[in-house]
């Protein structure tokens, strides 16, 4: 039962994880490498863009949290199972971020999502090794 | 430029995963840390490019096609590792990869 837990937590984690990254990652400036890269501007970007870093800092420890879940989760729950259940995470990113971010949601897209989810979990799911 | 930055993601992440069972099935265990500094090189690279993939890409459209890697990490056990590949698991990579140009159309 603890197991399913931290499949679950694994899930929502992950999850979270890329919509922080996401939230960070978006209001920070697209610039040429060879400006960031002249003396002063990096640092000058780190600093006035101080909230995205933070955000994007929550997105890797919550990534860091699901992989620890991930590892918990493995002890009981074979990965032929754990990762078809950890594919979800694929459709529900897509759906949340168009009820967070407002990115456009159309039915091309969640199909997109479902049939990659589906593909992930032909690939690893194996007859026989389901949890007992 | 999104094309490259997605592809250096998802070609780090495979080598950093194929590193690890390199390791882990190695029975040779000199080197060990240059192994595990190589592994947390190509991870922590790959999580960069990956920063900068969402920073021009809506994650709803992104994330998905991070699910290559399934299919970049098979087609290595089969041909690198001799692992077989049964029927079901080619349908799931027909289903990924259409899945991915559906989203990719909209990229």
């Amino acid at each position: 039962m603890r197991s399913w837990f931290a499949i679950i937590a694994s899930l929502l984690l992950v999850t979270l994880a890329q919509l922080l990254m996401k939230s960070g990652m978006s209001g920070m400036p697209v610039v040429p490498l060879n400006w960031l890269l002249t003396e002063g501007n990096g640092v000058a970007l780190l600093q006035s863009h101080f909230s995205n870093l933070v955000h994007v800092f929550f997105g890797l420890m919550c990534y860091g949290l699901s992989l620890g879940c991930w590892m918990l989760a493995l002890k009981k729950i074979p990965l032929s199972v754990a990762y078809p259940c950890l594919s979800i995470s694929y459709v529900l990113v897509t759906l949340l971020a168009h009820f967070v971010f407002a990115e456009s949601l159309s039915l091309v897209v969640l199909l997109g999502s479902v049939l990659i989810m589906l593909g992930v979990s032909l690939i690893t799911y194996k007859p026989g090794h389901g949890a007992h | 430029m999104i094309l490259v930055l997605m592809a250096l993601t998802l070609l780090l992440t495979c080598i950093g995963q194929l590193l690890q069972k390199s390791v882990a099935t190695r029975t040779d265990h000199r080197h060990q840390v240059w192994w595990l500094l190589a592994i947390i090189g190509c991870l922590g690279l790959g999580a960069v490019f990956w920063l900068l993939v969402l920073q021009r890409l809506p994650v709803g459209i992104a994330y998905p096609m991070l699910s290559l890697n399934f299919v970049l990490v098979m087609a290595a056990s089969r041909w690198w590792f001799k692992e077989t590949v049964s029927v079901r698991q080619w349908c799931g990579v027909l289903c990924i990869i259409l899945g991915v140009s559906l989203l990719g159309g909209y990229a």
